[in-house]
C-alpha cells in the first residue's frame, strides 16, 4: 500500500512539474507564477498529510492527540487562500468566510463547554 | 471580464457585477455549510470526551491507508481543478476540460475507494453499529459511537462529493459547448469553490476518523 502511495505521489509530481515547465513564462503576474503557487501549496499540503500520517503512529497522551487537527486547519487555510483565492474578489466574500469561522467557533466553543466542565460523580451500583 | 461583450441579467450593473454576486452567493452558501458540518464535529467532541477509550478502540479499526490515499486524491483534485481555472482564464478551454476531467476522475476514485472498498470492508468486519457489532466488552459502547460518527460523517461528505461530481460534469459539458469561457467564468469559479470546500471538509474528517484515536 505504501509503495502504491509513493508511486502515485511521484507520478503526479512529475506530470505536474512538466506542465509547470511548459506554462512558466517567468513574469510575476503571469500564468507560471500562479501555477507555481498552486503546485507549491499542493506539495506543502502533501507534506503535512505525511507528517500527520507519521505522527499518528507515535505514542502520546490521548488528551494531546487532537493536536493533529492543527495540521488539518493549516491545510484548510492553505486551500482557502490559494485554491479558493479568498483574497480575490469583493470584500463580502471574506466577510462571509470570517463570519462562518466565527459561528463555528461559537458553536464548538459554547457546545464543548459542557463536556469539558461537567463534573462526573461516581454512583455506586446498589 | 469583457462587460461590453457579455450579456447580463437586468438587475446587475454589468457582467462582472453578476459574476461577483454569484461568487459571493457561493461563499455565503459555504458559510452555512461550515455551520452544518460544525454540528457534526461537535458530536465528535461530545462522543469522544465521554467515551474516550471505547471511541479510540473503534477508531483503531479504521482503514488508515485508504483514508490517507483518499486525502491525497482530494488535495490533488483541488489542485487540478484550480490549475484548470488558471488555464481557462487565459482562454485555454481545452486544457481546462482536461483538468476538470482529471479532477472528476479523482473524485470518482475517492468514491470507489471509500464506498465500494472501504465501506464494504468495514461492513464485512461487522463495524456497523448494530446487533452483530464486531467489538464487544466494555469498549463496545464507545466504539459504536465512533462507527456511528464514521458512517454518518463519511455518508454526508460522500453526498456532497457526489453533488460536486455532478457539478463538475455539468461545467465540463457547458465549457465543451462553448457556454463558459474566459469571457464568462462565474459558473466555473463557483463550482471550483464548492469542489475545494468538499476537500476542506475531508481534511478535517481525516484526523477525526483515522488519526486521533489511533495514536495509542
Amino acid at each position: 500500500m505504501m509503495r502504491l502511495l509513493r508511486g502515485a505521489f511521484s507520478g503526479s509530481l512529475g506530470t505536474l512539474a512538466a506542465l509547470f515547465a511548459r506554462l512558466s513564462p517567468g513574469k510575476k503576474e503571469g500564468i507560471g507564477w500562479r501555477v507555481s503557487g498552486l503546485l507549491l501549496t499542493w506539495a506543502v499540503m502533501l507534506i503535512l498529510v505525511g507528517i500527520q500520517y507519521g505522527v499518528s503512529r507515535l505514542h502520546f497522551a490521548p488528551g494531546l492527540r487532537p493536536v493533529l487537527l492543527v495540521l488539518s486547519v493549516i491545510m484548510a487555510a492553505l486551500a482557502a487562500i490559494v485554491f479558493m483565492e479568498i483574497g480575490k474578489g469583493p470584500g463580502i466574500n471574506r466577510l462571509f468566510a470570517v463570519a462562518s469561522l466565527l459561528w463555528l467557533l461559537i458553536l464548538l466553543g459554547l457546545g464543548s463547554m459542557d463536556p469539558f466542565t461537567r463534573v462526573m460523580y461516581y454512583v455506586h451500583p446498589s | 471580464m469583457h462587460d461590453e461583450a457579455v450579456a447580463h441579467e437586468f438587475q446587475y450593473a454589468s457582467a462582472s457585477h453578476q459574476a461577483d454576486t454569484a461568487v459571493a452567493g457561493m461563499w455565503l452558501f459555504l458559510a452555512t455549510e461550515v455551520v452544518f458540518f460544525g454540528a457534526l464535529f461537535l458530536s465528535w467532541i461530545f462522543a469522544r470526551h465521554f467515551n474516550q477509550a471505547g471511541f479510540d478502540a473503534g477508531a483503531e479499526r479504521s482503514e488508515l491507508e485508504i483514508g490517507t490515499i483518499n486525502t491525497v486524491i482530494l488535495i490533488t483534485g483541488s489542485l487540478v481543478y484550480s490549475l484548470g481555472v488558471v488555464l481557462i482564464e487565459k482562454g485555454k478551454t481545452r486544457a481546462f476540460i482536461m483538468c476538470a476531467a482529471a479532477a472528476w476522475l479523482l473524485g470518482l476514485a475517492f468514491m470507489i475507494l471509500k464506498f465500494a472498498i472501504e465501506w464494504r470492508h468495514d461492513l464485512d468486519r461487522h463495524m456497523f453499529p448494530g446487533a452483530d457489532f464486531g467489538i464487544t466488552g466494555d469498549l463496545a459502547g464507545g466504539a459504536k459511537l465512533f462507527w456511528s460518527f464514521y458512517f454518518f460523517g463519511t455518508f454526508v461528505h460522500g453526498v456532497h462529493l457526489a453533488v460536486g461530481l455532478g457539478l463538475v460534469a455539468w461545467v465540463i459539458l457547458r465549457v465543451w459547448q462553448g457556454a463558459f469561457s474566459a469571457a464568462y467564468l462565474a459558473p466555473v469559479l463557483v463550482v471550483g469553490l464548492y469542489w475545494t470546500f468538499v476537500d476542506i471538509v475531508w481534511l478535517i474528517l481525516y484526523p477525526l476518523i483515522y488519526l486521533i484515536g489511533r495514536a495509542t
